[in-house]
């Protein structure tokens, strides 16, 4: 009787080892794939930072300003007058 | 099966000790040694039996301390690690102007260098290959004199890969954070520039550093749109006037806001502290606005008027005697500028409008020099100021407060004011008598007016004086139709070699629009600016630089600011008592 539970006890055992192993092998693949999921998060989000900056840049008044005078003739532009929005105020107040 | 497997069973069920009972029990049994050997091999047998117990006692609890944990991590692992938002945080903040556009970043890039090169020469022939502005005889007296060399600061990802197949076995990269101002020079005397460490060295990066605003963005009240259109036409006055230097600023009249403010020559300060000389930095990152203490000039002269209009000592009708001699010396009597022709009799109107010293010190006399001084110091011009940034400026006032200094106080010599708070202090006067405080911060609340300095009648009246100059006074040429622009201008002999005359001259321009109710103050003002005939500038007064300057921008930012535009609008003339006092020799 001892023994038999000595065996069943040694089975238990085992296979607890075995199911620990799986869990954890389970584990240290999850925590990779997270690690390069916020490996990658961290990349975008520093490429994303990049390209507001670079965004922000190409729409500086300075370099808005030399395309607007190199279109100026094709597109018609003009300066903004104090006129125009009086229009677009009356406009809104209709609405 | 079941026979082998029960034999192989039996065969198996050997126990510890049991050979031995061959070599211990022979088949005599002498009764005093069995006795004996039995106790040894119960003995043994016991404590092999402890033994097999004690180790799987030990088993057991690993392995069930093991299960538990991997069943339920959660006993023992508090919170799982958050990288992401720790790394990813910038060490400064983010800076943006007041309509969220972005003026100072902060962005992760890579620096290259190299550690003990084995062969310097073939290492620095492949690093020319992929990054051609290296010099490769220098980058080779360099790579054998040190065992660490920089290779590029901010390399961009192209660059890096580059680098890698390049096939140099010794270079590293490091992360490095990289701070970059947008705008390049726009208001960067007010954003300031940090060092390679990101230590702020100027404006408000220096606040950041100094008062640790690490945690949150900061917003400006700075119109980086209005700030391009206010540089640019500064600059383009001084290539147009040949002008030394000049700056200019546009301040909220009722909320103190600063909307833009250019100090001219200005920096880029993203290069400025790899590319720029010392006197170059030096003479650059100087703010006029903020730092410089200036003679303005007849720009002063709105104050006396306000002053006197406040202290009920003169009224809008009263008529003064523009010939009259006031001595400034023993045998000098006080000139009006360049001696300009004198009426006999003229309104306090006409004295702002002709901009006549003689009348504006006829004017301080009457209210005497310790209420010009007290109203003066009401107003912000004598004391420090507080502001945002370290670089602030002090007023510089005369040795003594004497009659002579009040009379060239009235009309803007002798006492030197920093342009932004005599900005704000004509922003008190002409926004209804309501003082306020210069921020660069944005401001939640669009009306901040704090204490009364003057009445709103005299604030009325200071407008329609004012407008009346840009009507047909000097300030002609700042007129901008539907704004009702009101102004003053100012211009005043640069000091040198405690004198005055020879040395150039200062011309300003302070303004406000729109007139019947300003919202916006602006000041503009150049060093030494000269006659250009062939581009029609016939002189070098504030009429033909300073006034057409501030003209030009204000038609370019009051729609930007969108400020109510109305052509049929002017400012009516102030009612007043009919109680006309004439102001002549006899009663000074």
């Amino acid at each position: 009787m001892f023994r038999v539970f000595v065996y069943s006890l040694f089975f238990t055992f085992i296979s607890l080892i075995v199911f620990n192993q799986i869990v954890s092998h389970e584990i240290k693949n999850k925590s990779r794939d997270l690690n390069g999921i916020n490996f990658s998060i961290r990349s975008e989000e520093r490429k994303e930072s990049l390209l507001k900056t670079d965004w922000v840049v190409r729409t500086s008044p300075a370099r808005l300003m030399e395309l607007a005078e190199k279109h100026r003739v094709l597109l018609k532009l003009v300066p903004a007058r104090g006129e125009d929005i009086k229009f677009i105020k009356l406009k809104e107040e209709n609405n | 099966m079941g026979r082998i497997f029960k034999n192989k069973l039996r065969k198996a069920k050997v126990i510890a000790g049991d050979d031995l009972v061959h070599l211990f029990a022979p088949e005599k049994i002498d009764l005093d040694n069995d006795l004996l050997n039995t106790n040894i091999l119960q003995v043994s047998r016991e404590r092999v039996h402890l033994a097999k117990f004690f180790f799987i006692f030990i088993f057991a609890i690993f392995i069930i301390r093991s299960t538990t944990l991997a069943i339920f991590p959660g006993e023992v692992l508090s919170e799982p690690r958050k990288v992401v938002s720790k790394t990813i945080r910038n060490p400064l903040p983010e800076i943006f102007d007041r309509n969220d556009k972005l003026l100072a970043t902060t962005v992760k890039t890579k620096r290259a260098s190299i550690r003990n090169p084995v062969n310097p020469e073939e290492t620095a022939r492949l690093i020319k290959a992929v990054l051609p502005s290296w010099d490769e005889g220098r980058l080779i007296k360099k790579l054998q004199k040190r065992s660490y060399v920089e290779l590029a600061d901010n390399i961009s990802d192209i660059e890096y890969y580059d680098i890698l197949n390049s096939g140099v076995a010794e270079v590293e990269f490091h992360p490095v954070w990289r701070r970059i101002y947008t705008n390049q020079e726009l208001a960067s005397h007010i954003i300031g520039y940090s060092g390679r460490d990101l230590v702020g060295l100027s404006g408000i990066e220096k606040t950041i550093t100094k008062s640790e605003l690490l945690q949150e963005d900061i917003k400006l009240s700075i119109d980086i749109t209005v700030q391009f259109h206010l540089e640019s036409e500064i600059q383009k006055g001084i290539e147009l006037y040949n002008a030394d230097s000049g700056f200019g600023i546009i301040i909220d009249a009722k909320s103190g806001e600063i909307i833009a403010s250019a100090s001219l020559p200005t920096f880029d300060p993203n290069r400025i502290s790899q590319n720029y000389s010392k006197d170059k930095i030096k003479e650059s990152t100087f703010n006029q606005v903020m730092q410089g203490s200036y003679e303005l000039g007849s720009v002063m002269k709105i104050m006396t008027l306000a002053m006197a209009l406040e202290e009920d000592e003169i009224k809008l009708d009263d008529v003064f005697d523009d010939t009259v001699c006031i001595k400034i010396s023993k045998n000098r009597c006080l000139n009006n500028y360049r001696n300009q022709s004198a009426e006999t009799l003229i309104t306090p109107v006409d004295c702002l409008v002709k901009s006549s010293n003689r009348c504006m010190a006829q004017i301080a006399q009457i209210v005497g020099r310790s209420k010009q001084q007290s109203f003066l110091q009401e107003v912000g011009l004598l004391d420090e100021y507080f502001l945002e940034i370290h670089e602030t400026g002090i007023p510089i006032l005369p040795k003594k407060w004497s009659d002579n200094s009040m009379i060239t106080i009235s009309f803007g010599q002798g006492l030197s004011v920093v342009p932004l708070s005599f900005a704000s202090g004509v922003a008190s006067i002409v926004n209804g008598g309501y003082m306020i405080q210069p921020t660069l911060y944005r401001q939640t609340k669009n009306d901040l007016r704090g204490r009364s300095i003057i009445s709103e009648d005299v604030s009325e009246k200071i407008r329609y004086a004012m407008r009346q100059v840009v009507i047909k006074g000097s300030g002609s040429k700042a007129n901008v139709p539907g704004y009702a622009v009101i102004g003053k201008t100012g211009t005043a002999d640069i000091p040198c070699n405690g004198s005055y005359g020879g040395c150039g001259n200062r011309t300003a321009f302070v303004g406000a629009f729109p007139g019947w109710d300003p919202q916006y103050i602006l000041l503009v003002s150049f060093e030494r600016p000269k006659t250009n005939i062939k581009e029609g500038v016939n002189g070098n007064s504030s009429y033909w630089n300073a006034g057409p300057a501030a003209g030009a921008i204000i038609k370019l930012t009051a729609p930007l600011l969108s400020v109510e535009y109305d052509k049929a609008r002017e400012i009516e003339y102030p009612s007043s008592t009919k109680h006309i006092k004439q102001f002549s020799r006899e009663n000074l």
